[in-house]
């Protein structure tokens, strides 16, 4: 099995990226407009609610009026007809959000047939999108909102310098990603840097180095600023997308694990205006906290990955919690469709590390690193990540604690409609692909 | 860290001896290696220093009995993998040792002790017959404490059709060809048997282990696999266990009847392949419900040990006991493999670890590590980087 996880490994904490292209391209249906059916109120009453915006509420209330929270407080009543959880002894947060998956583009069962995650024939392929291979039938789907995931930033994998697009889903049931999409979710750009690209570009051609990882970047950025699409040609998807990068508009999720690697293009991006939203397994971001603090660029680690290669041989277990003592808005991530089933229980780690170190912060400030701040890193801050009025009703209900090993998501909520409920008896799998094997 | 004490006691703490249910208010007393006594009412002899328990929980030290601990440090970095059959080796080498490149010093071993990890099996890998593992301690420096300890099978020649069945039929020549050399050994050195197929150290380790000298661990998920191997343990009389086991649960009566072991990871439920098709996160509890003597382990995830005691909470959390999860990764794995650590009582090695609460709690740690009455210091590399790079206030 070992030898099964590095492989699973190697396909996605190595290897993550793809490019963007300007969207909508004519052969993608935009996703199904809600039913117009009469609006649903949904009262979740006598839970402690991690709000994620502030301090735990004890037996407080979230009030939901169709797809988004309308209050949360204590004494919420809904209107008459109004669907009640009792949620006493339960705990209520934010859905989960995982800023780093490879779920549907590195899917199971993992066989050479499914790695659709690194368009690995170029070192530049920013025209290229996560959505456009993403298999919506990936078991790891349902284990994830099992987990009290309700959105996923799907990128493509590292083995490129532009790796290309990635696109924010939310774990509803749909048929390809079109359906899954957060609706004016902005585009992600993953770049990578280190010793992926080099290796899996090196061998037969370039970088082979750092250096002319950096480089090339350096020259392809320059080849794309400003770039507008010709009124008599067709537009180079490649440029725009890069060209859309450097505006703002596509958010750059830069692969780094290196904090020397990380300041290097910090600097490159000034040069052209521009700044990564984030860096990705950022193991090292830790030794460079006030920088990033400066430059408002946020740090998606993991609680204690380690040991694959020599650029993570820095990672420290406090990481997360040095990086949010001072001020740099932290995020965990699965990169992993078995890590994602338990984000409750990393940033659990993440904030013992922090606490066993002598850091002072607590489980309110933890609960952020798996929901408000993914929320910031994917751009979708202003709708999801809190327990907000106004904000989308994406909601995980827990069975107790979410830090303690013991406690599992029991219902969850997407946009006010519960997609997940957890019941005594397995269910039939919701994937294609699964059904039917269990029963023979 | 408290220094080396010829003896020592912790008092008023709960007590996981690894074996039933806990110990309330209890002193646990230690004297050079071994525990003393333990138990509620256990006096604290004059002049023996004590360190408070109250609030604390002890169990034994952890036991992880598929680790690569001490033999590979960059999964990526081929030159710092050892007790491997690389690619292109033979696949059949029965006589190789983990023991022979196992650091003691290895960056990997503290954080494993402040995981509360004080001893491994530490196994090789590769190949169809990876080679021998050995019994370790985990204190700085120290060999290993036996070796060796079982043999290693793959099943799995490469990924090429029939990789399963060539692995059967490889498998059946080499008992067949074990078999013969055990009964002439004699013939064999004189050059009058027929050729066999691996060297004679290799002959040697496989002849033990026909004698059931030598453990087999059968690395294998999926069902039909596994009840081709009990076929094959039951044909040839062998001491064995099962290690993966994604499928085991389906297999769960048979593994009980046929009283052999399985070590899995309870969180695994992805159809990673083919072999894991029916992989379940409550495949634990089915085969502890039916009988089946279980372990946990890490898989040889070097780096990230603290996953052995939460896999161990996670199966809690799928049904299984919680005495029993705690056995998992305690008592049960060092009994599988002969060893008299992993449960406290008297006479037992003082392989203990203290926690500041549930030590199946991701938001727990331990805070002291004791392997055979030793203190073990629980800094690690990670923890100074920490200290370097922590504002100043």
């Amino acid at each position: 099995m070992s030898r099964a996880w590095i492989a699973l490994l190697l396909g996605w904490g190595l290897l993550s990226c793809v490019a963007p292209a300007p969207r909508p391209t004519p052969a993608e249906p935009p996703p199904p407009a809600p039913a117009a059916e009469p609006e649903t109120w949904l009262l979740v009453r006598g839970g402690r609610v991690m709000t994620a915006a502030g301090p735990t509420l004890e037996r407080a209330d979230v009030l939901v009026r169709g797809e988004r929270i309308e209050a949360v407080g204590t004494d919420l009543e809904g209107p008459a007809g109004a669907r009640v959880i009792e949620a006493e002894g339960r705990w209520v947060t934010p859905g989960l959000i995982d800023p780093h998956s490879h779920i549907g583009v590195y899917p199971q069962p993992n066989l050479r047939a499914n790695a659709d995650g690194n368009e690995s024939s170029d070192p530049f392929t920013p025209e290229v999108r996560a959505e456009d291979a993403f298999w919506p039938q990936d078991p790891a789907i349902e284990r994830a909102l099992a987990g009290g995931v309700t959105t996923i930033l799907v990128l493509p994998g590292s083995a490129n310098l532009v790796g290309g697009q990635g696109v924010a889903l939310r774990l509803v049931p749909a048929l390809s990603a079109a359906g899954m999409r957060v609706d004016g979710a902005p585009t992600s750009l993953k770049m990578a840097c280190g010793e992926n690209p080099k290796r899996v570009h090196g061998e037969r051609s370039r970088p082979k180095t750092r250096m002319g990882s950096l480089a090339m970047l350096r020259e392809e950025l320059a080849d794309a600023q400003g770039y507008t699409p010709p009124k008599d040609a067709p537009p180079d998807p490649a440029r725009a997308a890069l060209a859309a990068a450097l505006r703002g508009e596509f958010l750059i999720q830069h692969h780094c694990y290196r904090a020397d690697e990380m300041l290097g293009r910090i600097a490159l991006f000034e040069q052209f205006d521009a700044r990564p939203r984030a860096f990705h397994h950022a193991v090292e971001a830790y030794k460079i906290a006030p920088q990033l603090a400066a430059a408002g660029v946020a740090a998606v680690v993991w609680a204690d990955w380690r040991g694959v290669k020599l650029e993570l041989e820095d990672a420290v277990p406090a990481g997360a919690a040095l990086l949010h003592v001072q001020g740099v808005r932290v995020a965990l991530h699965s990169d992993s469709p078995e890590d994602i089933q338990r984000m409750n229980q990393q940033a659990a780690r993440a904030l013992a590390a922090g606490l066993r170190a002598g850091l002072e912060l607590d489980a309110d400030d933890a609960i952020r690193w798996i929901t408000a701040n993914p929320a910031w890193v994917l751009g979708v801050e202003s709708r999801l990540g809190t327990l907000e009025p106004g904000k989308d009703a994406d909601l995980t209900i827990w069975s107790g604690d979410p830090f303690s090993v013991y406690t599992r998501a029991e219902r969850v909520f997407i946009r006010g409609t519960e997609v997940y409920a957890r019941s005594a008896e397995p269910e039939p799998p919701r994937s294609d692909f699964e059904l039917g094997r269990e029963l023979f | 860290m408290i220094s080396w004490l010829a003896a020592f006691a912790i008092v008023g703490a709960t007590i996981h001896t690894g074996d039933g249910p806990p110990l309330e208010d209890a002193t646990l007393l230690v004297s050079g290696e071994s525990v003393v006594a333990l138990g509620p009412g256990v006096a604290v002899p004059e002049g023996v220093e004590t360190i408070d328990g109250r609030g604390a929980v002890v169990t034994p030290g952890l036991v992880d009995v598929l680790s690569r601990l001490g033999v590979m440090e960059i999964e990526l970095e081929p030159s710092t993998i050892e007790a491997t059959l690389g690619q292109g080796a033979d696949p059949v080498r029965a006589a190789l040792r983990a023991s022979d490149t196992f650091d003691a010093r290895a960056s990997t071993l503290p954080p494993a002790r402040a995981a509360g990890i004080t001893s491994a099996l530490v196994v090789p890998s590769g190949g169809l017959v990876s080679g021998q593992s050995a019994w370790v301690d985990l204190l700085p420096g120290a060999p290993p404490r036996r070796d060796p300890v079982a043999l290693h099978v793959r099943l799995g020649l490469g990924e090429g059709p029939g990789s399963r069945a060539n692995s059967f039929l490889r498998l059946r020549e080499l008992w067949a060809d074990a078999r013969l050399y055990r009964g002439n050994r004699g013939p064999y050195i004189s050059r009058r048997l027929r050729d066999l197929a691996v060297s004679a150290a290799d002959l040697e380790v496989l002849s033990r282990a026909l004698g059931r000298e030598r453990i087999v661990v059968f690395h294998a998920h999926r069902h039909a696999d596994i009840l081709a191997l009990l076929r094959m343990i039951e044909r040839q009389r062998l001491n064995a266990r099962i290690a993966g086991g994604a499928e085991a649960w389906l297999a769960a009566d048979e593994l009980a009847a046929a009283g052999v072991g399985v070590i899995l990871d309870p969180r695994l439920n992805l159809p990673y392949g083919f072999d894991t098709l029916r992989a379940r996160e409550d495949g634990a509890r089915i085969l502890h419900e039916r009988g089946v003597e279980l372990a946990f382990s890490t898989f040889g995830d070097a780096h990230r040990p603290q996953r052995l005691r939460i896999a161990a909470g996670n199966a809690v959390a799928h049904g299984v006991p919680y005495d029993a999860a705690l056995a998992a990764i305690t008592r049960v794995p060092a009994q599988m493999f002969g060893s008299d650590a992993g449960v406290l009582r008297p006479g037992a090695p003082a392989d203990l670890v203290v926690w500041n609460g549930d030590p199946l709690e991701p938001a727990r740690w331990a805070t002291h590590v004791f392997v055979r009455g030793r203190p073990v210091d629980l800094t690690t590399r990670q923890d100074l980087l920490t200290r370097r790079y922590a504002p100043r206030d």
